[in-house]
């Protein structure tokens, strides 16, 4: 998933290696492998530009900080997209910024997921142009709840599988699963409705 | 079939269906324009948010973080120098400490050595006075230490010499399975805690 040029770099466990061996480099390839899914999504939580530089700086420096600790039989992108998730919530919290916790628990059965299809013979959604959708789907995803867009960014625009999401939240795959599909009923109906 | 629950769309959307259950669904939406819509537009929501433009990141982004991590060569640097200058700053002081006495003080620099070293060698003799005292404690603790080990020997000698071989060995067979037991029981807590420190 989730890699900005893996094509022509090592893999994580080597580069972990050599950056505790003090090979600063490899440090750097780490930074640049995963600054882009790392600004998409920080970005779009942040919504400041500026603001997503610093805070994805910030999860990058803890990053290098802790990396003694990191585990080479879990998935480094899944460790980083950790310490990013948990950095957030630290960051809300300290600006007491009034927002739904990341990791609020919710009910996850009473999710409209389980609504039979109805009667959608007229959709705002299909005649929008793709500029134009994207737009106003970026504003929609603005209005979602953080814990949710979290999810939603991370499967839709990062490009995550339920498995890695699953591990960074250490929650079941099928609870993630279901509060993605939440997410995007919640952005369809905020499509359909918003003129 | 009847109309799809929503989450079946998604996972229909997702692959998650079996053949059958695919196959099933897709002549559903061959008769059913309602779920054709419903699944289009949904597909048409996550197509478009997997092409939103990517963030422009700025050229120095990564050589910004890099600015900000302290270098290895620097730590390792102070670290291999370390010693060395403070023994070289200590001796430095001293030195100087010494000239300065034998120049405010009017005394010549071979008096004030003899001084210096006449009081060293009071404070090396006090130190030696120290270490014999210290190990004459050793060697008395140690002694008590044995006396008491000799002690508790022979107690259990004569324990040993009341009850009959049989008891003997119940005793010996009763202490090894405790021993067993507390030594399986020990090594599962350390795997434990191992895992749940792991979690």
């Amino acid at each position: 998933m989730i890699e900005d040029n893996r094509s022509s770099v090592p893999d994580d466990p080597t580069l972990v290696r050599r950056v505790l061996r003090g090979d600063q480099g490899a440090f750097e390839m780490i930074v640049r492998k995963y600054q882009l899914p790392m600004l998409n999504y920080v970005s779009r939580m942040v919504h400041e530009r500026e603001m997503a530089l610093d805070v994805s700086q910030e999860v990058f420096l803890r990053a290098y900080a802790s990396l003694s600790s990191f585990r080479p039989e879990f998935k480094f992108s899944t460790w980083l997209f950790r310490i990013a998730s948990n950095y957030l919530i630290d960051h809300w919290r300290k600006k007491k910024v009034p927002t739904v916790s990341l990791d609020q628990p919710m009910d996850d059965t009473d999710d409209g997921c389980h609504l039979q299809v109805a009667d959608e013979k007229a959709s705002v959604i299909r005649d929008l142009e793709l500029k134009e959708l994207r737009t106003r789907l970026e504003s929609a995803m603005d209005c979602l709840p953080a814990h949710l867009r979290e999810l939603f960014i991370w499967r839709h625009v990062t490009g995550m599988s339920y498995e890695e999401m699953a591990e960074i939240k250490k929650l079941p795959v099928g609870t993630v699963k279901n509060r993605v599909f939440q997410a995007k009923e919640m952005m369809r109906k905020l499509l359909e409705e918003r003129p | 079939m009847n109309c799809l629950i929503i989450d079946r769309l998604y996972a229909y959307l997702d692959g998650d269906l079996s053949p059958t259950e695919k196959e099933e669904a897709d002549r559903h939406f061959a008769s059913c324009e309602s779920c054709r819509i419903a699944l289009a537009t949904r597909n048409r929501i996550a197509k478009t948010a997997e092409s939103l433009p990517a963030f422009k990141i700025p050229e120095d982004f990564s050589a910004q973080i890099m600015a900000r991590i302290p270098s290895a060569q620097v730590r390792r640097r102070r670290k291999t120098w370390g010693w060395p200058a403070a023994i070289a700053a200590g001796a430095v002081t001293i030195t100087s400490g010494f000239f300065l006495t034998a120049l405010f003080s009017g005394q010549g620099v071979p008096v004030l050595l003899q001084k210096a070293a006449e009081a060293f060698g009071g404070y090396l003799h006090d130190a030696a006075n120290f270490a014999i005292k210290s190990l004459k404690i050793i060697v008395l603790a140690g002694k008590l230490v044995g006396d008491i080990a000799g002690q508790i020997l022979n107690t259990l000698r004569a324990i040993t010499d009341m009850i009959g071989p049989e008891t003997q060995a119940i005793l010996a067979g009763g202490s090894l399975l405790i021993l067993i037991t507390g030594g399986v029981f020990l090594r599962r807590r350390i795997v434990f805690a191992g895992r749940h420190h792991e979690n």
